[in-house]
């Protein structure tokens, strides 16, 4: 007797030789078992069959989410002060926005946008504090500008997202100054361990960013470096 | 891309059919697919290098599918699209009965109990041994076993129904 369990792993293939040899020869001598079988088999080619169009049409991975890297890397260095980021990893991309609340650490004096952007020959650039910050800060690191990200853009440019007390916005390398490509204002300061949304993730600077991003960001190697060559194209 | 991310692109047909064969609509399966990616990169330094990436992944898609479809019960199951047609205009005609048979292999196979399902979906649809399906999903063999013949069962009861009508 050859219950429904034992056909089923016969028909899989899931059975020892020996049993295998066994099934095969009842199911010979036995018309009602074969029958059995037979339906079966018959639904096990029907599903497989049914499915397999599927893996000829392609599926591609996600696409990417500037916004979240900007997020995440911010939410990141807020929980863990550390070293600076290892590198913006291909998993960063699709992290949920809801990493885009961090803990906001407010600091003593003000920073005022006088004080941080200036026009030169009618175009908004860094200047001062924010100007240095871009100039030497890594991606991640703390203190009363901090960058989000590193980038370049189509033509080449370096570009620095970046979230300063009351302003963010995106600036690009270009001429030897920061020129803004992005900003937005805060009303008010964030209050002392108050949170509130890390800047960088504010819609207006997270489409900038992909607009003009070509590729990845830079990872933390990359962007030591391109410092270090003081963000020459 | 790295070895991770080749890996995973190369599974996802697989993980797609998979959703497939666990969802109860193309649209669902297709929110499957990318949940359970969207999972896997996020958890990606949980998964250890040369251990076996598909069951890593398809159990991931199993625990989503779990939070999301399972979770929301049966009531609207008499709401599931009919998705037979929906191929209409832009396939050849070979291609629109391949949909109207996937879809009618979902919607039998929407009728058995989560449990049958997905150990069909992984032995039947995906061709999974025993053995990996069985610790895929944490279950003895024997369960895995009864629940594969009550699930096979079930569905040459139902779809003899269906082709009776």
């Amino acid at each position: 007797m050859i219950d429904d369990q034992t056909l089923l792993a016969w028909i899989d293939g899931e059975l020892d030789d020996f049993t295998a040899a066994r099934v095969a020869a009842a199911v010979k001598a036995d018309p009602t078992l074969a029958a059995k079988a037979e339906a079966h088999r018959a639904l096990g080619r029907r599903l497989a069959e049914g499915f397999r169009p599927l893996l000829d049409e392609p599926v591609a991975l996600p696409p990417r989410r500037p916004a979240a890297i900007v997020s995440l890397a911010a939410a990141r260095e807020a929980r863990q002060r550390k070293q600076p980021p290892a590198g913006t990893r291909p998993w960063m991309r699709y992290a949920s926005l809801a990493a885009t609340l961090v803990l906001g650490v407010a600091i003593g004096s003000q920073l005022t946008t006088n004080g941080e952007v200036r026009t030169r020959d009618g175009v908004m650039v860094a200047d001062g504090l924010l100007a240095r910050a871009l100039d030497e800060k890594l991606s991640g690191q703390d203190g009363r500008i901090r960058v989000a990200l590193s980038f370049r853009d189509k033509a080449g440019d370096y570009c620095r997202s970046f979230d300063a007390e009351r302003l963010s916005g995106v600036a690009c390398r270009t001429g030897g100054a920061w020129q803004m490509r992005a900003t937005t204002m805060r009303a008010a300061p964030a209050q002392t361990g108050e949170y509130r949304m890390a800047s960088a993730g504010d819609p207006a600077i997270l489409s900038t960013v992909e607009r003009l991003i070509a590729g990845d960001p830079l990872d933390a190697a990359t962007e030591r470096a391109a410092r270090d060559r003081k963000w020459a194209r | 891309m790295d070895e991770f991310e080749g890996g995973l692109t190369a599974l996802l047909p697989r993980l797609r059919r998979f959703a497939h064969g666990l969802s109860r609509s193309s649209a669902d399966a297709d929110d499957l697919t990318q949940t359970a990616v969207e999972r896997a990169l996020k958890a990606r330094s949980q998964w250890e290098p040369g251990t076996r990436l598909d069951s890593w992944l398809f159990r991931i898609a199993r625990n989503a599918w779990i939070d999301t479809v399972r979770g929301r019960g049966r009531a609207d199951r008499v709401l599931a699209p009919e998705e037979a047609g929906e191929a209409v205009g832009m396939d050849g005609r070979p291609a629109i009965e391949a949909k109207a048979e996937m879809h009618f292999l979902m919607r039998a196979l929407d009728r058995l109990p989560d449990e049958q399902r997905e150990v069909i979906a992984l032995v039947m649809i995906d061709g999974m041994a025993y053995r990996e399906a069985a610790e895929l999903l944490d279950l003895p063999m024997g369960t895995l076993t009864s629940r594969l013949v009550r699930g096979r069962q079930a569905l040459l009861k139902i779809m003899g129904e269906a082709c009776d009508d």
